[in-house]
């Protein structure tokens, strides 16, 4: 990890974990506060429940005092002190602890507060304490209170820790004695039944209830003594355990509405229980009693502290993993900025070709602004490029497309592809000035870093649509000049038509009449006459000659050649072999290459071959040993076939006219010709779109060389 | 009797020419002169009213109209013409003409021609059955 990524990682850490932490605190408090709530409530139900049970449980309480004051044996003996009824006294006595555990002692004390009889409860059962043990309760406040009383009524007595007894051995428990006064026949107070009820056992079922709750239940009277505590026994009564919870808890009282206290960060609800209440009418003085409800601390603290340490853990935990981000988002950030820096100065490096790009390119983001232009596109649409920048690339469409744009804008993104230059659209662009040009536009999808990028290049059509125009025009042109030449053809074989049939028809009479002429009248002309008739037929004669090679001159320009494999060879011996039989007299020497194999129109490249063989018969018939030669060369791109005779040859100077119709390089007289065989040769040559010249020198032969068009 | 011979000939030069020719050789058939088309379906047909003149003036009409007609369906006709056109031969014969024969323009070869065509139709050839 670079310096570098450790202070960005940092940079990122530090405000995300106060950020965490702050929130941790934030329900640490909620936490707890929710926590203070729930035992609050908790507290609420406790105290009101636990005050229905007390209350419920008293009654059979009340009616057990009523029970052991009106025993039969108990009536006689304080009417006769019969010691044998105080026995019985004693025997129901302890029968009815032995059954009601729940009693501590039961006893039978005089008007002056001595025991006279007593149970006790035992590890051993209920036992009857024997006389010697029985003790002046005297100074009980429950004496004075009973005989106070009437006839069943009940006096309940402070809660009493029993730290006085000596008798009774620790554990001690808290008991609370109700006393019920006994009066004689004549209504003389005879002492007072007292039974002392074990706390504890009372309240079972309240102590059951705070079971599993973080809290404690007291049981006080006025005086703060507990019935029921903390479930540590030994406990100093609640004002010292609590001294200001006390005071507002006596403050509060009497009510038996529950109600709330906190110290010290402790909770308490209280409330009063009504001991005195008038159920069956009997009525019940003494102190109030008052539940009180006491989160337990140690609960508290235990519960604090596993919420302090379960935030403890996401703290470390989220600690951890922010770091783990951090330094991850830092590496990614770092990266990003190389990215960045090789972007940009990959930018710079591609930046000069975007500029000397030939054409304006104008590349935009997928919203459709302009994020870069080059300088060509400066120039093309006429505005700066900070006057480009950001701006919608519909500022370069014409007003009339841009909703159009728009649209086929959405749909390439939809399906993003290159699309060549100039795809045969007529697209048009707006520049500054309002006025349009003609442009192509290829489009292309470019990735940039994370985002796609529209590269667009644009290229000025003007010229090539001013050069297609210019095109268009000359084709009509040229459409316009093909009908003329169609129709001068067409005129043209109506005149070689005429030519043919009506010239020649003046020509045979010219030549018929002057037949007759000779014939009929013949002997009066003598022979002058006679070599004039012959000079015109002659003549007229050779004019028939010129006219149908003429026309064929002309058959040949206009016939429609029908390209086939020919053997050149073949046909060159098939003409040879008609000249042989045409001229017997000759002697010609021929050599034939064979396999001369061409692609031709065989009727036209016979018409050629003829005339050419016929002029080498022709300028060959002076010498005595003729000889006439036809094959192939290899020169240049095509394959050049000859026709090479030995014959009088002529002038190289002369050679442009060689092709040309009616030129002779020659005496008629000695080689007799029209003039026009070579031009029907050049023509038929010139079909096939072929070349031909000639290489001669007087006296030396000539050579006759022709390439044919995809001839192979 | 011999049978006539029908020249349809438009030009009077090849016309007196061509009968000077037959003159030549001998050829004792009659011979009727037809100017133009016309004339040549009134000797046939002896209608004259067969068709507008404009159109009856082309010999093709002339082998045409024979050619349709149950009575000169199987008629000899000789093609005689200055004409070397491979069009004007290729239509001729499919009219149904039965010898094209260019005229030369020496008489000599002419008078050949004509030599060998008498020769050949008038003697060598059997004509087909009347109807």
């Amino acid at each position: 990890m670079t310096p570098a990524v450790a202070r960005r990682a940092l940079a990122v850490f530090l405000p995300l974990a106060a950020l965490v932490a702050g929130g941790l605190l934030l329900v640490r408090q909620a936490e707890r506060r929710a926590h203070g709530a729930e035992l609050r409530a908790s507290g609420q139900r406790l105290v009101v429940l636990g005050r229905e049970i007390i209350e419920m449980r008293l009654v059979p309480v009340r009616a057990d005092l009523r029970y052991l004051a009106a025993q039969p044996a108990l009536r006689r003996w304080v009417e006769h002190q019969d010691p044998a009824d105080r026995a019985d006294v004693a025997e129901g006595y302890r029968v009815f602890a032995a059954h009601r555990r729940i009693y501590d002692q039961v006893r039978f004390l005089d008007v002056s507060g001595r025991e006279r009889i007593r149970v006790d409860q035992t590890p051993d059962g209920a036992a009857v304490a024997p006389e010697q043990e029985l003790r002046d309760e005297g100074g009980r406040p429950y004496v004075a209170g009973a005989l106070a009383l009437t006839a069943g009524q009940i006096y309940v007595a402070p809660f009493d820790l029993n730290l006085a007894s000596e008798a009774s051995e620790p554990p001690r428990e808290p008991t609370v004695s109700f006393a019920s006064p006994v009066f004689s026949s004549r209504g003389e107070p005879r002492g007072v039944v007292v039974s002392s009820l074990l706390g504890q056992r009372l309240l079972e079922q309240v102590v059951a209830l705070g079971r599993g709750f973080p809290i404690d239940l007291w049981l006080v009277d006025r005086d703060g003594n507990w019935l029921l505590g903390p479930r540590s026994a030994a406990a100093p009564s609640f004002p010292q355990a609590h001294p200001e919870a006390w005071a507002v808890v006596r403050a509060g009282l009497p009510s038996d509405r529950e109600r709330v206290v906190a110290e010290d960060g402790q909770l308490f609800v209280f409330s009063a229980v009504a001991v005195s209440a008038a159920a069956r009418g009997v009525a019940m003085p003494g102190s109030p009693w008052i539940l009180i409800a006491q989160a337990s601390e140690a609960a508290l603290a235990a519960r604090r502290g596993a919420l302090d340490r379960r935030l403890l853990e996401a703290a470390a935990a989220l600690g951890l993993l922010l770091a783990v981000v951090s330094w991850l988002v830092a590496r990614q950030w770092d990266a990003r900025l190389a990215a960045q820096h090789a972007t940009a100065a990959s930018e710079r490096r591609f930046g000069s070709l975007l500029e000397s790009a030939p054409d304006a390119i104008v590349v935009s983001d997928l919203q459709g602004r302009i994020v870069l232009v080059n300088a060509q596109a400066e120039r093309l649409f006429g505005y700066r490029r900070d006057e480009l920048l950001d701006q919608p690339v519909e500022r370069l469409v014409p007003a009339r497309y841009q909703g159009g744009h728009v649209r086929h804008r959405e749909g390439y993104l939809a399906k993003p592809h290159p699309r060549p230059l100039g795809e045969g659209l007529d697209l048009r662009a707006l520049r500054k000035d309002g006025s349009e040009i003609p442009v192509a536009i290829s489009l292309s999808p470019v990735a940039s870093g994370d985002q796609t990028l529209i590269f667009s290049d644009v290229r000025d059509m003007t010229l090539t649509r001013q050069r297609e125009h210019e095109i268009r025009g000359l084709n009509e042109r040229l459409a316009v000049d093909n009908a003329r030449l169609e129709g001068l053809n067409t005129e043209l074989e109506a005149f070689s038509y005429s030519v043919s049939h009506d010239l020649r028809a003046p020509l045979r009479a010219i030549d018929g009449f002057s037949q007759a002429l000779l014939e009929d009248v013949g002997e009066r002309l003598g022979e002058e006459g006679h070599d004039q008739l012959a000079r015109i037929r002659a003549a007229a004669q050779r004019m028939g000659q010129l006219i149908d090679d003429l026309t064929e001159l002309s058959r040949i320009t206009r016939a429609e050649l029908a390209m086939a494999e020919v053997d050149l060879s073949r046909l060159a011996a098939e003409v040879a072999a008609e000249l042989r039989e045409e001229q017997p007299e000759r002697l010609v020497s021929l050599a034939i290459e064979p396999g001369l194999a061409v692609r031709a129109d065989a009727r036209l490249l016979r018409v050629a071959l003829r005339n050419l063989l016929a002029n080498a018969w022709k300028f060959t018939a002076p010498l005595a040993e003729a000889r006439v030669e036809v094959g192939a060369e290899e020169g240049g791109e095509r394959r050049a076939y000859f026709v090479r005779d030995n014959g009088v040859g002529f002038d190289m100077q002369h050679a442009t006219r060689l092709f040309r119709a009616f030129e002779r390089l020659h005496d008629a007289r000695e080689f007799p010709g029209t003039g026009i065989g070579l031009a029907i040769v050049q023509r038929v040559i010139y079909r096939h779109g072929g070349a031909i010249w000639a290489e001669a020198r007087p006296g030396a032969g000539a050579t006759f060389f022709f390439t044919l068009q995809g001839a192979r | 009797m011999s049978r006539p011979i029908l020249l349809v000939e438009d030009n009077p030069d090849d016309e007196a020419l061509t009968l000077r020719a037959f003159r030549k050789h001998q050829i004792s058939n009659p011979i009727v002169v037809a100017h133009d088309g016309v004339e040549a379906l009134d000797y046939l047909f002896g209608t004259g009213a067969h068709a507008g003149r404009d159109t009856a003036e082309q010999p093709q009409v002339v082998l045409l109209r024979m050619r349709a007609d149950e009575r000169t369906r199987l008629q000899p006709v000789v093609v005689l013409t200055s004409s070397m056109e491979e069009r004007d031969r290729l239509e001729s014969y499919q009219l149904g003409c039965n010898s094209y024969v260019r005229k030369p323009v020496d008489f000599d070869e002419f008078l050949d021609a004509v030599r060998q065509l008498g020769l050949y139709w008038l003697l060598m050839n059997e004509p087909p059955p009347r109807a």
